[in-house]
């Protein structure tokens, strides 16, 4: 103990060590039950049971997954760049830790207490089209450099009416403190954002569905056009950490979503971050029940929705917010 | 003999009727183009290209058929094989598009050529196999083509011309849709690649969708040239999972061939059973009981609901929906349980014998179907409800692969293709076979000719297969007859001479099987038509100009079977 101290670390440093261990605990756990909920989710939507085999009603699936995975080899294709190859994967999860940082998820719990949270996760989420880019490039393949065209022209997109959808939270919350929003937010349902801004909700939950490749607007990897799109080549846990990604990415999406919408870790009867587990989750699911009912849209229709729909509609919620704060 | 025909040809197309297969038209190679056309004037579309190898010489068999007046003719054109080499055809592809796989696919079984023809480069067979010509055998195994057929009727028959313009000016042909080039010896990738040049403008991407794509459903390969995402060229590319099933069929007796039927086309076996016995009878003058009859019918259409229910999940497959297979398999899959009591088996059935079927149906048959089929309505308006009236499946299928009927006609293409493209041609009704004309059922048509219009076709099909089973366990109780015709030959009985074509509709359209005798124990030539290969050999003018994922919507929306394609 003296030793610690004699040190002098500064609070704010283990504060952020300790956080980003359990982040790390927190996206892994969260990942592979996602992953076997997914499959669950799925086969009820299918009227068949889903993973039954590994573990009582299949819960070690996941496991067994990820074992089989990790225990791939790696297999690197002729004429791939090595680096771009082999750092895509990286680069698309890595990110994904500093996107939980500013998040709360319960009264004082968070990683990092920052006023710029909001705009610290729009900026690295930005980071996962270059790993999609880098893998569809380094792949030396046709359908991955497909993929990854759709992702480049997809992302960049339907970040513009993301942004434009929280730009209207933020002003109306005045702060870009993930913290203050979720403050300014009561525990029923009406005194959330959404109640206030459902245009605005609705805008992020179709960018938060475009953003994370899930179905309908799984493009860059559309396995019936483009077998697998950007990650056709990866083998193990090259995929591995693109799938972990994704999920982990969704995770990220809804849990801003309940931040900014949803009233955070505010609840009816009793606060805390049961509310805001529960929120992230249902959101999760909605999601997945989407991606096992609708068919998959094509390519100029999700930039058309895009650019003639969610861009315009997002400019006049804008315009309209700053005028009732204006004259109210 | 020879001589005399071929004297009597010289001066005209000469006509002769037979009483089995309509209108039969004897002509020159040369005359060829000239009738072609004439033909083609008429709206006659190009069923199928048939050639067989006699010791006269090879003769190529046009069956044509229009789908508008139900009208058939047939062309027969007799060409030497001059001191073993190979028998000369013009080539009629620019004529009928649907011809140019027809004559590849000659080519490669057969010592003939098509001169003209735009790309003669092997079809089905392997590129290094091309010389072998499987189907061509050893001069003293050939028969002549006069013990086959009533070739000599030919002499003093009346002439042909008028129906076929044999007098009238060939109009210049129309530009040939050349896909394959002359073929860069150093170029890179396989034998198709390298005939398959980018067009030399830049920014263009070639790219092999197949053999092992997850969306062609098999081991289709189609060659694209893509601008960014859009189809510049494309070109289907056959052959990977071609079993020569023509020569299985002359390596054994017909019965010993009924279960290759099974394995031509695996999602409606029972409608290619149909075929064959329908040619064997009619070649053999079988009869068949009424209560086989309906037998036939019976398991047929089920076949007919499982196969557009699989093709139905697959389609949704390949837009991105995946949920939609699962109910399909789950209705299929008590389809296929009620099968297996009535054929034995779940998949590749080969139930049709010749002047009946094998066997009764197990106990529980009848219940089981009619219990299915009382339920099978609201299943179809649930699928409705739930998959036809998303928006984002209308998206992606109203106005994709739009075909009219000229594209219809030109490629050869029937079933719900051209049903979906406004002509309600169904053979059950044109040329009605077995029963079905003593039932009531209508032909679903649609005007639209895209891909929804073949969606809807095929979804109302199935509610008309659920009437027709309906009607026929209403009579089936009091159908006269056994299972199989007292006087029924046994199964590998030896055919009679003569030519037969057995034509029914198949899930996928227009299926016929021609069977050709000379008295052997084994048939002389087995000539399968695929409605699946003349659907798809639009694909590549269908698909000029459209995205990727249109494509894949198109080749979805024509229900290919690939071992039917490359058989």
């Amino acid at each position: 103990m003296m030793a610690l101290a004699d040190l002098q670390i500064p609070g704010a440093l283990v504060r952020l060590v300790v956080a980003l261990a359990a982040l790390a605990a927190f996206v892994g756990v969260n990942g592979m039950l996602l992953v076997y909920l997914e499959r669950k989710v799925a086969g009820h939507i299918q009227r068949r049971p889903g993973p039954f085999e590994v573990g009582p009603h299949g819960i070690l699936q996941a496991v067994a997954d990820a074992l089989k995975l990790v225990g791939k080899q790696l297999v690197t294709p002729n004429g791939a760049d090595w680096l771009l190859f082999w750092g895509a994967p990286v680069v698309s999860f890595m990110p994904v830790f500093l996107l939980f940082l500013p998040i709360e998820f319960g009264p004082g719990l968070y990683g990092l207490d920052v006023n710029l949270g909001l705009l610290l996760i729009l900026a690295f989420a930005g980071l996962n089209v270059v790993a999609l880019c880098m893998a569809g490039w380094g792949s030396n393949n046709k359908w991955a450099l497909l993929g990854a065209a759709r992702a480049v022209a997809q992302s960049v997109a339907y970040e513009i009416p993301l942004l434009l959808a929280v730009l209207a939270i933020a002003a109306m919350a005045g702060t870009l403190h993930l913290g203050e929003i979720v403050a300014k937010q009561g525990s029923w349902p009406w005194q959330w954002n959404v109640a206030l801004q459902p245009v605005a909700f609705f805008i992020y939950f179709v960018c938060s569905v475009a953003e994370t490749n899930r179905a309908p607007f799984d493009l860059p990897e559309a396995e019936s056009e483009l077998t697998a799109g950007f990650h056709t080549e990866y083998p193990g846990m090259g995929f591995g950490l693109f799938f972990l990604a994704e999920y982990a990415e969704m995770i990220v999406v809804s849990a801003v979503g309940a931040t900014l919408f949803l009233g955070g870790w505010k609840g009816p009867l009793v606060d805390g971050v049961w509310w805001f587990l529960f929120k992230i989750y249902a959101w999760l699911l909605v999601m997945m029940w989407i991606r096992w009912t609708y068919p998959r849209v094509r390519f100029d229709q999700i930039l058309n929705l895009c650019w003639k729909w969610l861009i315009p509609l997002a400019l006049l919620n804008l315009l309209a917010t700053f005028v009732a704060l204006a004259v109210v | 003999m020879r001589e005399q025909v071929l004297e009597s040809l010289a001066g005209a197309p000469r006509l002769v009727e037979w009483p089995c297969g309509g209108r039969q038209v004897f002509l020159e190679p040369s005359a060829l183009p000239a009738a072609m056309c004439r033909l083609k004037a008429d709206g006659m579309l190009l069923e199928d290209v048939t050639v067989t190898e006699y010791a006269e010489g090879c003769e190529a068999v046009y069956h044509l058929s229009n789908p508008q007046t139900l009208d058939r003719v047939t062309l027969h054109a007799l060409a030497a094989t001059n001191g073993g080499g190979a028998a000369v055809f013009p080539t009629v592809s620019h004529i009928f598009q649907g011809a140019d796989w027809h004559e590849r696919e000659a080519m490669d079984f057969f010592p003939v050529t098509f001169t003209g023809h735009p790309t003669p480069l092997p079809l089905l067979l392997a590129p290094e196999m091309v010389d072998e010509k499987p189907l061509s055998r050893p001069v003293d195994k050939r028969s002549s083509i006069f013990t086959v057929m009533d070739y000599s009727a030919v002499v003093g028959a009346p002439s042909a011309a008028p129906l076929i313009g044999w007098e009238d000016e060939i109009p210049a042909p129309p530009p040939v849709h050349a896909i394959f080039s002359e073929g860069l010896p150093d170029a890179p990738g396989d034998f198709y690649t390298r005939h398959f040049q980018a067009t030399g403008e830049p920014d263009r991407l070639i790219l092999n969708m197949g053999p092992q794509h997850p969306s062609t459903h098999g081991v289709l390969r189609v060659i694209l040239e893509l601008d960014g995402e859009y189809i510049v060229r494309a070109e289907p590319v056959l052959g990977y999972i071609h079993r020569m099933h023509e020569l299985m069929g002359q390596n054994r007796k017909a019965g010993q061939f009924l279960p290759n039927m099974g394995r031509v086309d695996y999602l409606h076996a029972l409608g290619w059973n149909h075929a064959l016995v329908l040619a064997v009878e009619q070649l053999a003058g079988i009869e068949v009981p009424e209560r086989a009859e309906l037998l036939r019918i019976l398991t047929v259409e089920l076949n007919r609901i499982s196969s557009h229910l699989l093709w139905w999940g697959a389609y949704l497959l390949d837009l991105g929906a995946f949920t939609p297979i699962m109910y399909g398999f789950d209705d299929r899959e008590t389809i296929m349980d009620l099968l297996q009591l009535a054929t034995g088996s779940r998949l590749t059935y080969c139930y049709h014998r010749f002047g009946g079927v094998s066997h009764e149906p197990m106990p529980g048959f009848y219940e089981g179907v009619k219990d299915f089929i009382d339920g099978f309505d609201a299943r179809l308006a649930m699928y409705k409800d739930l998959v036809t009236e998303n928006i984002i499946l209308r998206k992606r299928v109203e106005g994709v692969g739009e075909m009219d009927l000229d594209v219809c006609r030109r490629y050869g293409c029937t079933g719900p293709v051209i049903r979906g493209s406004g002509l309600a041609f169904d053979v059950r009704r044109a040329w009605p076979y077995s029963l079905y004309s003593e039932f009531d059922f209508t032909i679903p048509v649609r005007t639209e000719g895209d891909a929804l219009a073949r969606y809807l076709v095929r979804m109302d099909e199935m509610a008309e297969s659920a009437r027709i089973i309906k009607q026929v366990l209403e009579r089936i109780p009091g159908a006269a007859g056994g299972h199989l015709h007292p006087k029924a030959p046994k199964q590998d009985f030896t055919l009679p001479k003569g030519v037969a074509r057995g034509v029914v509709e198949a899930a996928r359209g227009l299926v016929a099987v021609e069977v050709i005798s000379d008295g052997g124990k084994t048939p002389y030539r087995m000539r399968l038509r695929s409605p699946c290969f003349s659907n798809l050999s639009c694909f590549a003018e269908v698909s000029r100009g459209t995205l990727l994922a249109d494509a894949v919507s198109t080749l979805g929306s024509l229900d290919l079977v690939i071992p039917e394609i490359d058989r």
